[in-house]
């Protein structure tokens, strides 16, 4: 899923290792989320928007529109 | 003339290549050497045994040799640098361990057998060491596994059953037609070892960890 987590994480002025520390995971993961490899949990996609203090919408672009 | 220079991660790959390359070559003969009717196995199956142990072993050598010298292991491994080799440092040795032990007991078993070159107790006792080993070891870094790992781990075992599965079936049937030999013990664990391979690669490989970090 498309996300702005690169973005960010960079304005916040992390590197991948220090936000994964922060989250509890690997740097792999942090990595695998900014490159849309990996969609993160739920759990995991609520602390990264506690941590940037923003909504999960603003960090993960869903593109999905009901259907009328 | 002008040459494109190359940056920091084409070094990296080209010097993993290489470096995976002559460290399996060189591994693969001295265990030829060490061993010297491994060229001899007593049928395909048991062929096909030896070259997924040394895939295994050599791949195990490797990444532990990575972990014991942070160093080169940060230009030889797939990480960013010390660091990140130091934070993976406790999966990697479990990794390592258990790709030594599982490559080297699969290699045993092939050679083993009535007429065997290695006694059939110190290739039973081998495998026996190595399984149990390993799952140790799995049990004990699923604990430490985050969600990507454990994800990945998950998808592996999905992929091998769906290679593996339609592999043993196709061999089965083309055994049972007379279009393919019997279908032997040893050929079936080459065929669950080598889809596990496979199969880790390519769950790993969706979640972008085979790209240069």
């Amino acid at each position: 899923m498309e996300n702005r987590l690169k973005e960010l994480r960079e304005a916040a002025g992390y590197s991948q290792g220090e936000l994964a520390r922060r989250l509890g995971v690997s740097r792999q993961t942090i990595n695998a989320v900014e490159t849309d490899k990996y969609d993160p949990s739920l759990p995991l996609a609520l602390r990264l928007a506690r941590l940037f203090g923003v909504a999960v919408p603003d960090i993960f672009i869903d593109q999905w529109e009901p259907e009328a | 003339m002008s040459s494109t220079p190359i940056g920091p991660n084409k070094r990296k790959i080209v010097l993993q290549l290489a470096a995976g390359g002559l460290f399996g070559f060189v591994s693969a003969m001295a265990v030829t050497r060490a061993l010297p009717h491994l060229d001899q196995p007593t049928s395909p199956g048991a062929a096909a045994l030896i070259a997924i142990g040394l895939i295994y072993a050599i791949m195990g050598l490797f990444v532990g040799l990575g972990v014991a010298f942070p160093g080169l292991g940060a230009r030889l491994l797939n990480v960013v640098d010390r660091d990140d080799l130091a934070d993976q440092r406790a999966i990697l040795t479990g990794s390592a361990v258990s790709c030594i032990s599982l490559g080297l007991a699969l290699i045993l078993l092939a050679l083993a057998g009535p007429e065997g070159q290695v006694s059939n107790v110190l290739a039973i006792g081998t495998l026996a060491f190595a399984l149990i080993l390993t799952t140790a070891i799995t049990v004990l870094q699923w604990r430490r596994y985050d969600e990507l790992m454990r994800g990945i781990s998950l998808e592996a075992s999905a992929f091998m059953a769906g290679i593996a599965f339609p592999a043993i079936v196709l061999w089965a049937a083309f055994s049972q037609t007379g279009l393919a030999g019997p279908i032997d013990p040893l050929g079936l664990v080459a065929v669950l070892a080598g889809a596990m391979l496979v199969a880790t690669f390519i769950a790993a490989g969706r979640r972008g960890l085979l790209l240069p970090q």
